[in-house]
């Protein structure tokens, strides 16, 4: 058995034969039930670091982009080591020779790094142009050889939108821990032996993919070597020490976002097992309180560093340019213990070390059995800074077990052992309105959606909606699953993740995971149609382009089961017809209920609906209700979200919570103190998700009119978090107008 | 079966008594004050729904669990509907909810002993400390409301006093040291909240066609707001940081 000096003090019981991060978190992590009177202020250090990035980030945000590279395209190993500023740094390594310089990637799509680099005024070398239009297919033109009409339609039309068809699928989280607790070797030995088990009698065509696969695997771990030594570490072995530990995970997280630009790069759930270190450096004395913030914080600005090249059209639908390094902290382990630790406070401390930002996208796992201390930390946190999200681990534990972690914003996934293929979101509003109008788009007049009878009654019937309803919902369904297993293939095929990829299981569980956009809407309106009398206005062409709603009718938000149900029998249907659908690699059909801040663009794109939101109104982002809908106070309209089926929804529920600081109560403690108590009463009535967001309506106002005064307000959107003055004037008039809980 | 006339109600608040509540707003007030934020709920007849006191729990049954705090019963002025909120605060003290009405003390609560010994909070705004001030600002006695203060204190009731601090109207330095000064002479009061006058009842105003007075009154500055204050905390007083 082989055993390293660097586990000395280390409790073995399993993960030291077999890789097992789970194993080894549970045999050795303390927990932490104290309170944050622990916790040290950031170094001179840190303070130069941040200081000088602060300065490159304000002339980032003059220009768009800061710098970016125009030749080489990105890998492991493409560029050469570089420094914010050497002396200062403790924990090292960059995206490219330079912070904030930003990488091309066109294995995912040439025309996007050619359109982005073009908006910001660069041009992309004309060699490599070359190589990746005569030499190397890319995803993206992998995936338009195989589109059909009717997905290119649908595309169009922003029936379904957000795909990633043009660029890295992103919501994959590689263990990156493995790095740290065993060294590089370990694990290309560990992928050597998988591929060996694959050498059997019948080479099919997933065998030889898989075969395939792990031999790229391999050769992005003897890489991510290579990348490490240029930066003068050697991390074939276990991390020794904390410092280490944090260096290594951080290499392995750089080398995942050195070879993708993926929509979401997510980090998992580190700072419980970087804890363990923390904790037996601190024990043998060789460490202080101050040097570990030290490494958290420069750990942390590293995350808040990581740059993709994005076109305007991108930045439009995902603005302030967001990566989604999700870092998981907190819930429980199975056997009871909170799985809080002293790391737990020192990633939430970094937003006051550093100042609030979105990312890295700090997700809480709540539990109502956290540490009491923990959970008022936390919101107080939030009340401080509006940068966490919280998810609920009671919730999630019980599918996801006790070592899941958050990609992207709400998708739960057992780390290094499932993944998922991102499919953005399906337009469900919209697909309401081609009910109505026989698949006709309601602004381009084009035959979208099958060619069914409209329907052609002055006022809309429920029942015969409904009917037609579903026929449409069973159509897209199809056709969305399609589309993914279309976009997928091709992924894989052209723009394999093979580092992040290298540090899962051999067998891995992958989901299929669809999305939900504009829930609130297709509810209200199917609500005004039940309740209500709604007429329906058609043009010469005999398309219904608006609706008159006499009478009053239930509304999403209020807690009121006669459209509440609605919204959950939406989900529920349109889940049962994704289960249905025959998928790429057998991957497990999910949806999530999320729009991030698409829901602005969706709503641009989609005409007047029955509920009287006018055509090109934004649709309420996520699961939320409809802006001012909500009116009977906060618990109704939480308590609206929380009553949507995860079962139905395995891949989130968003839920975005705005309040200004004097109605959460008079004193700090009473304020902190009702924040976890709402916390807790939202997540047992069997809710998934909630941003926080606590400040009043006119700091928004002013920052839009004084941007130069807020370089850092950060707010949540739908599962992430946004710099304030980075989002468009549209979506920043969009967050203003939502409901913002306060007293009369 | 006595049934309550309900404005409206609201399922979460953090700054009406202690905790999260469920607030719940009666219709019908004796009182015309020139800065109401609720103008809509002074006459009984425009009432919303009628509940009865039963059908009140059962809706608060469902936020229980986040209104941990209790529920607090506000207007108008929810002494108007003495029967029916009696019967409401007696039913929820025998669930061991806690209660708490809002009021401006405009109704004798003489009469009222078993409503007084089931609520749990009394949360009491006394608007102005001169009696013919008060009547301009209010169209109100303020015997009574004093009245009513005495009563509660005597009975050892917990009380939070209120005081809606507006430029021109409550701000003279004398009409405050008056104000802290029957505070002071009261038991139980567990804290004084100065409000600070804001113009957000303005727009109902103008949509029900009356006029409003304030036109030109702005909201006090944080200095007038923090003098306010020192004057109540010089007697002796627990004034609230915030605004609740």
């Amino acid at each position: 058995m082989i055993d390293f000096e660097q586990w000395d003090g280390f409790r073995k019981d399993g993960w030291n034969v077999r890789v097992d991060v789970r194993n080894f978190i549970q045999k050795n992590f303390m927990e932490y039930e104290g309170d944050e009177s622990f916790l040290c202020g950031p170094t001179e250090k840190t303070t130069t670091i941040w200081n000088k990035l602060l300065d490159l980030m304000k002339e980032e945000r003059k220009k768009g982009i800061l710098d970016v590279e125009t030749t080489l395209p990105s890998s492991i190993t493409s560029h050469s080591a570089g420094y914010i500023d050497k002396e200062n740094e403790v924990i090292v390594g960059l995206q490219t020779d330079k912070p904030l310089k930003r990488g091309i990637y066109p294995r995912g799509g040439l025309r996007m790094v050619k359109t982005a680099l073009e908006a910001f005024g660069y041009y992309l070398d004309p060699i490599t142009e070359m190589i990746f239009t005569q030499h190397r297919k890319t995803h993206n033109d992998g995936v338009f050889d195989c589109y059909t009409e009717e997905m290119r339609a649908a595309r169009s039309a922003a029936l379904l939108t957000g795909l990633p068809d043009a660029y890295g699928r992103g919501r994959i989280i590689g263990d990156y821990r493995r790095v740290a607790l065993y060294g590089v070797d370990w694990l290309i030995r560990d992928k050597k032996e998988q591929k060996r088990l694959l050498n059997v009698p019948v080479m099919t065509d997933e065998i030889i993919r898989q075969r395939e696969e792990i031999e790229m695997q391999i050769d992005s771990l003897e890489e991510l070597k290579i990348m490490a030594s240029s930066y003068g570490f050697d991390i074939s072995k276990p991390a020794g020490n904390a410092k280490e530990a944090f260096q290594w995970v951080y290499f392995a997280y750089l080398a995942a976002v050195k070879e993708q630009d993926g929509a979401a790069m997510s980090l998992g759930r580190v700072s419980t097992f970087l804890d363990i270190y923390t904790e037996r450096d601190l024990r043998n004395g060789v460490l202080t309180e101050e040097e570990v913030q030290e490494l958290v914080d420069q750990f942390v600005i590293k995350l808040r560093i990581v740059r993709f090249l994005r076109t305007p059209e991108y930045n439009a639908l995902f603005s302030g340019d967001p990566t989604w390094v999700t870092e998981s902290i907190g819930g429980m382990s199975f056997d009871g213990r909170s799985l809080v630790t002293k790391n737990s406070f020192r990633f939430l401390h970094t937003l006051r070390n550093l100042g609030p930002a979105p990312e890295p996208n700090l997700t809480v796992l709540w539990s109502e059995r956290l540490p009491r201390k923990f959970k008022t930390f936390c919101t107080k946190t939030s009340i401080d800074t509006s940068a966490i999200q919280y998810e609920s681990d009671d919730l999630m534990r019980q599918y996801y077990g006790d070592d899941y972690a958050i990609a992207c914003c709400v998708s739960a996934m057992r780390v290094g052992k499932q993944m998922q293929f991102f499919g953005a979101r399906a337009n469900l509003a919209k697909a309401l309105l081609y009910t109505i109008n026989g698949g006709i788009d309601e602004r381009t007049k084009k035959q979208v959606g099958p060619k069914v009878e409209p329907i052609r009654d002055e006022y809309l019937d429920f029942d015969t909606v409904m009917e037609k309803y579903d026929n449409m919902l069973e159509w897209l369904a199809g056709l969305y699953i399609r589309t993914l297993n279309v976009i997928h293939y091709n992924h894989d095929k052209y723009a394999y993740e093979s580092l992040q990829m290298a540090l899962h299981d051999k067998e891995i569980v992958r989901t299929m995971a669809t999305g939900i956009a504009g829930l609130s809407v297709v509810a209200d309106s199917l609500s005004a149609i039940k309740y209500a009398k709604v007429k329906v206005i058609r043009d010469e062409d005999g398309i219904a382009i608006d609706y008159q709603t006499e009478g009053d009718f239930p509304k999403y938000g209020n807690n009121d089961d006669r459209v509440d149900l609605i919204a959950y029998d939406v989900v529920e249907r349109f889940m049962n017809k994704l289960r249905k659908q025959s998928t790429y690699r057998d991957s497990t059909p999910t949806t999530s209920i999320l729009t991030i801040t698409s829901n602005v663009v969706y709503g641009k794109k989609t005409g007047a609906t029955p509920d009287g939101r006018r055509a090109g109104e934004a649709f309420a982002p996520g699961a939320n209700p409809m802006h001012g809908r909500d009116k009977l106070g906060a618990a109704a309209s939480l308590f609206s979200v929380a009553k949507l089926p995860y079962c139905h929804a395995q891949d989130g529920i968003s839920n975005t919570f705005s309040i200004v600081p004097d109605a959460l109560g008079a004193s700090e403690e009473e304020k902190v103190n009702n924040l976890a108590s709402l916390l807790d009463a939202y997540f047992n009535q069997g809710a998934h998700h909630l941003n926080v967001n606590v400040f009043n309506r006119e700091t928004l106002i002013d920052a839009m009119e004084h941007p130069e005064k807020y370089p850092q307000l950060t707010v949540r959107v739908s599962g992430y978090a946004v710099n304030f003055i980075k989002l468009t004037p549209e979506q920043q008039r969009e967050v203003i107008s939502r409901t913002f809980h306060e007293q009369y | 079966m006595v049934k309550g006339k309900i404005h409206s109600y609201h399922t979460l608040t953090a700054i009406d008594g202690p905790g999260l509540r469920f607030l719940l707003f009666l219709q019908g007030c004796p009182l015309r004050c020139m800065y109401c934020h609720n103008p809509d709920s002074w006459k009984q007849e425009d009432f919303q729904e009628e509940r009865t006191a039963e059908e009140i729990l059962e809706m608060f049954d469902k936020y229980r669990k986040i209104c941990s705090g209790g529920i607090t019963i506000s207007g108008g002025e929810p002494l108007m509907q003495k029967d029916f909120l009696s019967k409401l605060v007696h039913l929820f003290s025998k669930e061991n909810i806690h209660t708490a009405i809002d009021t401006a003390g405009s109704i004798p609560l003489n009469d009222s002993m078993q409503l007084i010994e089931d609520t749990s909070l009394f949360i009491l705004d006394i608007k102005h400390s001169n009696p013919q001030k008060y009547h301009e600002l209010t169209g109100g006695d303020l015997n009574i409301t004093l009245a009513n203060a005495k009563l509660l204190s005597d009975m050892g009731k917990k009380m939070w006093i209120r005081y809606v601090l507006v430029p021109g109207i409550t701000d003279n330095t004398e009409d405050i040291k008056k104000e802290a000064e029957i505070i002071a002479e009261l038991n139980g009061v567990e804290k004084v909240v100065v409000l600070p006058y804001s113009t957000l009842g303005r727009e109902k105003w103008k949509k029900l066609n009356y006029t409003y007075q304030l036109e030109n009154t702005e909201p006090p500055s944080k200095e007038l707001l923090k003098s306010a204050k020192e004057i109540f905390k010089n007697a002796g007083l627990p004034v609230s940081s915030g605004n609740s």
